[in-house]
């Protein structure tokens, strides 16, 4: 409870602090004060390893496999944070209030990971998805911002409120929004009724419009593409990592006693989604909106690790998702150092880039390369975890899905390396400068993907025991 | 823990290339040296592993051994028997003899060696992996550097439809493999990737039939897609004319071979009912692609492209002496595989020395330049003649062994194979004599013959292709000791 006690404390002070800042370097600070913050609360995290239980009635749980996505959260979050420290020219106004934003919509994940409860889960959900639709509109002048602000609300809307009908169910059938509680009264009784099926199926529905899983997808090429860069980062990050968080969470225990049809409903979901991701990218000439498709790919590889019966899916997740957070963010990372001098997110603007600045075009590279999937990179290992728990359960046939589309997935990454590497870019522009503090995070994301790409076993090693200790925590 | 030669041969090209990230980009001599202290010590403990490795022994040995994933059965393995002895040899020679060709690369020095350097590592680490995982790992890593690598560096029209395509067959190959790889792990029950350990449990219960049938052709065609089994041979000629000369050679000697190295390990090695029960189709393939290839080849006018279609057409020696499965084509196999890298390489390095100096590759443009470089033209007819199969030269002796192996058991196959000889006679002698003989063509007016260092990498690899030609003895005995434990295996489950 540290933790969530010290972030509520950290956006509260922000808050506070926002007022007596000078307006035009109010973004700056801030950011800076949460980075800071944020890194602290990091390092308590990881002191919090051991120290398991619950509070609040048992709404609130604390155990390995929350501290893992809560790690993984804060990664992604002062990835953003810097984002969005080096994007304030772009936003124009109200550069305080966005970090404010961010830290709100991390409290919301960080509870969403630790809930245990339907209650507790509805209102962090609620306080992260509130937080996206504003943070995603930022760009007022933008007609297209406002467009994918508009979208995801909307669509947003309609996903809690399939959730709220999916609860009502699962509510009426158990007696209980308590997770525990309510498969302990599922297990007791012999048969599944059909009516927790159904709210089921419609929770995952809702939580599947959080991760970006087919059919439940349509707003992410145009909110991915809409939205300020930094925000972008965020909804491929730590938003999709919250909802693998709450969905692993189910699975485990409110779902578990339907673990066949799990399988069978997870497996086609993770089929459709990869295939669609990968195919839908491969046309996509805005490198926000290729991201997007690339996005819902790997959603797909992510939903393999539910559809795999047992822990072993699961702990692949973890890994799975960690080396995608420092993938993507060090992606963003090169496309938000550039925002100030490309005219648009479209791909032929990395033309030469390799020329223009070697480093952003190395970033690039390697982060691509990762989210193909290509040794020594941290995707690499992430897919394979992935497929071999995969191939344990005997779905080859799934396998053979992911591992094709990893071919396709690499087709449209190396379209944009050739244009950053083979390509010379236009005459006469200049080269481009990359502050210091860009290089250290730029270095910050690339050992990440190397380190899980070459010493996987310490990364397994914690995901297996974050795992364990969610089996002797309850 | 401390790394014994075999990892630190693979990893010191890695590790150059990850210094050259710290060195300024136009400090080329310095990036230079680097990349050629890298090579030099793969080279050198190359030959010094060869030459320690003990027959009489056999065996895995110069192991270094940590664990990595013990929950995946993962560990870091790497350590050479005879078969990879001798291919880690190859590979150090190659390895050398293409750094030192590179320095003629004058654009965006630095990124080269980075790129190159990682493609070599990934190379002598297939070679030396006695980890499944490992050995997929670094062969994918051995495959996608070279993407950038022609993609930047190389020439022509179709640059990037080809290197887009060589990437892609390659991977799509590569993730086949991956789904019989990752069968194999579940279907030989002892939870580990480790090569030895399986290989124990496979000799003392073989892997189901059933498993077998399907997970053998997937390896087949996976790993035989960069082997150039056709109708998956396209990517080949048509990368090859694209990249520059040092990867055509790295990719034409060593990366071809990675195929055929891991259908020998986990093919024939793991799966022999498997593959006795697919190789008959296996050799028909061969026969066509050593008469199909050839005879594209003698209608080629780029010489590249002869280059690539003549070694797509020597791959089928390979697929042939692979299908035979018996100890004679088996052996003959890997010696060819090792004088067929040295061949191809000295080839494409030739090639690339004169076209680096005319700008033009086409058949029509060269002639007569026996009397401009004599030294390089004296070296590529007898790198013709090595490739034609004229005693002297290691391929003779490869070919002959394929061939006197394969008379058995596939006789028509090995006929048409004699045939695709004569083809390879045919084509070569007419390069040659359009190349370097007959009047001088206006184009070669200014060529100059190599001179001083220039010549080594050449010297180097027509040396060793003439060495285990004359004496083969050289590294058969190692071939052997490497091959036997895997032809126990096939004779086991037969």
């Amino acid at each position: 409870m540290k933790v969530e006690m010290g972030l509520v404390a950290l956006a509260l002070s922000c808050l506070v602090l926002d007022l007596f800042l000078p307006k035009k370097k109010s973004g700056y600070i801030l950011a800076n004060v949460a980075m800071t913050g944020v890194a602290l609360l990091f390092a308590l995290l990881c002191f919090e390893w051991g120290q398991f239980g619950h509070a609040f009635g048992s709404s609130f749980v604390q155990d390995g496999l929350a501290i893992c996505f809560k790690g993984i959260l804060f990664i992604a979050t002062f990835f953003v944070l810097f984002m969005a420290r080096e994007y304030q020219a772009q936003l124009k106004r109200g550069q305080g209030e966005f970090i404010l934003l961010i830290l709100f919509a991390l409290i919301g994940a960080d509870f969403i990971a630790s809930a245990n409860d339907f209650l507790l889960f509805f209102v962090a959900l609620e306080t992260l998805s509130v937080s996206l639709y504003i943070m995603t509109a930022y760009l007022r002048d933008h007609e297209s911002s406002i467009e994918a602000g508009v979208k995801y609300l909307i669509l947003g809307a309609l996903s809690t409120a399939v959730f709220l009908y999916g609860l009502s169910f699962v509510y009426g059938t158990t007696g209980s929004t308590n997770y525990l509680e309510i498969q302990q009264r599922l297990v007791s009784s012999s048969t599944l009724p059909a009516s927790f099926i159904f709210g089921m199926i419609l929770i995952i529905a809702s939580l599947g419009f959080k991760v970006s899983a087919v059919p439940f997808h349509l707003w992410v090429p145009d909110v991915y593409q809409g939205a300020p860069t930094p925000v972008t980062a965020f909804l491929a990050t730590a938003s999709k990592t919250a909802g693998f968080a709450a969905l692993v969470r189910l699975v485990l225990t409110v779902f578990s006693p339907a673990a066949e049809q799990l399988t069978l409903l997870f497996s086609v979901l993770a089929a459709l989604t990869i295939i669609y991701g990968n195919l839908g990218a491969i046309p996509q000439t805005n490198i926000k909106r290729l991201l997007g498709y690339s996005s819902i790919g790997h959603a797909g590889y992510l939903l393999i690790g539910l559809a795999v019966p047992g822990l072993l899916g699961k702990e692949a997740i973890l890994f799975y998702l960690l080396s995608y957070v420092f993938s993507t963010a060090c992606a963003f990372l090169v496309l938000v150092a550039l925002a100030g001098s490309i005219k648009s997110d479209a791909v032929s603007e990395l033309t030469g880039l390799s020329k223009r600045s070697p480093a952003l075009a190395a970033a690039m590279l390697v982060s691509l390369m990762s989210l193909a999937g290509v040794p020594p990179f941290g995707g690499f290992f992430a897919k394979f975890y992935i497929l071999w728990s995969c191939m344990r359960s005997g779905m080859i046939w799934l396998v053979v899905i992911g591992l094709l589309n990893v071919v396709t997935s690499l087709y449209y990454y190396l379209k944009v390396v050739k244009v950053m590497y083979a390509d010379e870019p236009a005459p006469g522009l200049p080269n481009l400068e990359v502050s210091h503090s860009q290089k250290a995070m730029q270095f910050f994301a690339i050992a990440g993907i190397l380190v899980m790409g070459i010493f996987q076993g310490p990364f397994v090693q914690v995901a297996a025991s974050a795992l364990s200790s969610f089996l002797t925590t309850r | 823990m401390s790394l014994g030669p075999v990892s630190i041969l693979m990893l010191a090209p890695a590790l150059g290339a990850c210094l050259l990230l710290f060195v300024p980009k136009d400090r080329i001599k310095l990036i230079h040296a680097i990349g050629l202290i890298a090579a030099s010590i793969s080279f050198l403990l190359s030959i010094f592993v060869f030459w320690q490795y003990d027959r009489a022994a056999a065996g895995y040995q110069f192991v270094d051994r940590v664990e990595w994933v013990p929950s995946l059965g993962i560990a870091y393995h790497v350590g050479v028997d005879g078969i990879s002895a001798v291919l880690l040899l190859m590979t150090g020679f190659l390895a050398f003899s293409g750094v030192l060709v590179s320095m003629s690369v004058k654009k965006r020095v630095k990124e080269y060696f980075i790129f190159y350097l990682f493609l070599i590592s990934g190379c002598l680490g297939t070679f030396c992996a006695l980890n499944i995982f490992f050995i997929y790992f670094f062969y994918e890593t051995a495959v996608v550097p070279v993407f950038p690598l022609i993609g930047v560096w190389g020439s022509g029209e179709k640059k990037d439809y080809a290197t887009m395509k060589l990437t892609l067959y390659l991977t799509l190959g590569a993730v086949l493999a991956l789904v019989a790889i990752l069968g194999l792990y579940f279907a030989a029950g002892v939870n580990t990737f480790d090569l030895p350990a399986i290989e124990q449990a496979v000799r003392a219960n073989p892997l189901p039939l059933d498993f077998q049938r399907w997970a053998f052709p997937l390896l087949m065609v996976g790993f035989g897609v960069i082997l150039t089994l056709w109708p998956f041979h396209t990517w080949s000629p048509m990368g090859y004319a694209a990249a520059p000369t040092s990867v055509s050679m790295l990719h034409a000697g060593v990366l071809k071979k990675l195929g055929a190295y891991a259908i020998i390990r986990l093919g024939l090695g793991l799966m022999p009912a498997g593959a006795a029960m697919w190789m008959p189709i296996v050799a028909w393939i061969a026969a066509i692609n050593m008469l199909y290839c050839g005879l594209v080849a003698f209608t080629q006018k780029d010489l590249k492209y002869i280059l690539g279609y003549s070694s797509c057409s020597h791959m089928g020696y390979i697929l042939l002496g692979l299908a035979c499965m018996t100890p004679l084509a088996l052996n003959g196999t890997l010696f060819f595989m090792f004088a067929h890298g040295l061949m191809a390489a000295l080839g494409f390095a030739l090639v690339g020395f004169i076209y680096d100096q005319t700008h033009t590759r086409m058949l029509k443009d060269w002639g007569g330049f026996g009397k401009k470089v004599p030294f390089v033209s004296v070296l590529f007819i007898m790198t013709a003649m090595a490739s034609a199969g004229l005693p002297g030269f290691g391929n003779f002796i490869g070919e002959m062994m394929i061939l006197m192996g394969a008379w058995d058991k596939y006789r028509i196959q090995a006929v048409l194979a004699v045939l695709g000889l004569v083809v390879t006679a045919g084509y070569m002698l007419k390069t040659v004599r359009g190349t370097m003989q007959g009047p001088l063509n206006p184009s070669g007016n200014d060529l100059k013959d190599a001179t001083g260092i220039q010549k080594l990498p050449y010297a180097l690899l027509l040396a060793g292709l003439l060495a285990v030609g004359l004496l083969p003895s050289i590294i058969l005995p190692t071939i052997e000791t490497g091959t036997r434990p895997i032809l126990e295996r096939i004779s086991h489950e037969s």
